[in-house]
């Protein structure tokens, strides 16, 4: 029988080396998310919350479990660094997974035209990420990542780097992308603000070492009001939990 | 916002500016090059045959052995770092290689090799290895790993990757470290030519002045020597480190 989640993590352990001894940063996740979902994983800082990005990119390898997928599921990836390529200009950095795909050179330029367009980057075709701003980047980062038409979209803190109103920008922005796109986003975020202004489901989770401590589903009408008493309800019991 | 582009406009004009003033500063040295080096070699008993004939082969010489060298450093330096116990293992070991002097190994080259070009050549990849090795693997060392799993998670992978991300990831070490191989390469030519008695070179003609005890001949063959390694920096290697630096700069 087919199952009804596009991803999902099973019972996965992950420690790192620390000197001689080893550290463990993720017991025992287990998650489900289904397509077209919306999930941020919260928690505080050093609870494993990225290891598991990595690990469900493929980056990392877990110590025990797994992460299981639909079949032919593309993932793509945002850095909360951008990770843009310093010697490539836009619209080469917006081509380069393509480009690494072997796709041909005339559809990779019209993807990289319609990824311009769509995140705003026009006038900055041939510029260089040095050349640009933090929200330009991470623009970029989002076009480079939205042109090799992923199933789900993993993104790691990818507005934490910039200023409030170009992550606000953003945000609506990529809420409107994951609408009309009906993608797949796992994203993971330390604002606990932001994981109910966008996700379907909250997962929050403990640290050292990392586990699940509750998902949350955010039963919220979008476009939602961050100045609603639901709103608020949701964000006190988050935090809450990030903080007990 | 209509500060930050003014600022931008600013910065981009002066950045117009230097690079005119700079290319300008390049063709004046190119021209009083020429006319330093023809007054020089034209006033003097130099033989424009032999000095300008022998630079040449022998920066024929070190262009093979920059090439092997090159070559060489790249994939040491890529296997030695591809994995930590590869790393910890060969890392010493290298570190030893480095510091044993080329010309030792002279004697060695002579009684086992026999052709002296093949000798002059196998002393310069000696020469030229080192530097260029430890800045890639300085370069690899301090690489960006957000870059290291975008160009993974973007599918680089294979000869892709090599040529795509890792080659122009490593560029401004590659550069840096060219630049400091080619300014010992220079240095061992000259021995290198004058103990295996090289027929031509910068070298051998320079010997010959010294042991024909021209010696102000031979001090304007070394200035014109300096004037033509300058110029080869200042219109190749600068320009190089310039380009590669350019963009690679931010964290």
């Amino acid at each position: 029988m087919e199952s009804e989640y596009i991803l999902s993590t099973k019972n996965i352990d992950k420690s790192f080396k620390l000197d001689s001894s080893k550290q463990k940063v993720l017991d025992d996740i287990s998650v489900d998310i289904k397509p077209g979902e919306f999930v941020c994983f919260v928690g505080p800082s050093g609870c494993g919350k990225s290891t598991l990005l990595r690990l469900i990119s493929g980056l990392m390898k877990p110590d025990s479990g797994g992460v299981t997928m639909k079949p032919k599921t593309k993932l793509a990836f945002v850095f909360q660094n951008f990770g843009l390529f310093p010697w490539l200009t836009v619209e080469q950095n917006i081509g380069f997974g393509l480009k690494m795909n072997g796709v041909p050179k005339e559809t990779i330029d019209a993807e990289v035209k319609k990824q311009i367009s769509q995140m705003r980057l026009q006038g900055f075709e041939t510029k260089h990420p040095k050349e640009l701003s933090g929200g330009m980047k991470q623009r970029v980062g989002i076009a480079r990542a939205l042109s090799v038409k992923p199933d789900i979209l993993l993104l790691d803190e990818p507005f934490s780097a910039l200023d409030t109103f170009t992550a606000e920008n953003l945000r609506q922005d990529l809420l409107n992308i994951w609408q009309k796109q009906q993608l797949t986003v796992v994203m993971v975020s330390h604002l606990v603000e932001e994981a109910v202004e966008l996700s379907d489901k909250v997962v929050i989770f403990s640290a050292k070492p990392g586990r699940i401590k509750k998902e949350i589903k955010i039963n919220l009408a979008r476009s939602r009001d961050k100045r609603s008493t639901q709103f608020f309800n949701y964000v006190d019991e988050i935090s809450a939990l990030v903080q007990s | 916002m209509r500060y930050s582009n003014q600022l931008h406009t600013a910065a981009r004009k002066n950045a117009l500016k230097n690079k005119k003033k700079s290319s300008l500063i390049s063709v004046v040295w190119i021209l009083l090059t020429f006319l330093v080096l023809a007054t020089v070699v034209n006033f003097s008993e130099l033989n424009p045959a032999s000095l300008f004939g022998g630079f040449g082969v022998s920066l024929y010489r070190i262009s093979v052995a920059y090439i092997i060298a090159l070559v060489l450093s790249c994939v040491i330096a890529l296997v030695v770092t591809a994995n930590e116990k590869i790393e910890n293992l060969f890392l010493p070991v290298l570190d030893v290689l480095q510091s044993f002097p080329s010309f030792a190994l002279f004697p060695v080259m002579v009684a086992s090799i026999h052709s002296s070009e093949t000798i002059i050549i196998t002393v310069l990849v000696i020469a030229i290895v080192w530097p260029i090795l430890f800045t890639i693997i300085g370069g690899i060392k301090n690489r960006r790993e957000d870059l290291e799993e975008a160009a993974t998670i973007f599918g680089a992978v294979g000869i892709k990757r090599l040529i795509h991300f890792t080659l122009p990831e490593l560029a401004p070490s590659i550069v840096t470290g060219s630049i400091v191989g080619w300014g010992e390469a220079w240095e061992f030519i000259i021995g290198a030519e004058l103990l295996v008695n090289a027929k031509l070179g910068i070298g051998s003609y320079l010997g010959q002045l010294g042991n024909n005890q021209q010696n102000i001949l031979l001090v304007f063959g070394i200035l014109v020597l300096m004037v033509l390694l300058f110029t080869i920096n200042k219109l190749i290697w600068l320009p190089l480190l310039y380009v590669t630096t350019k963009y690679q700069s931010e964290s």
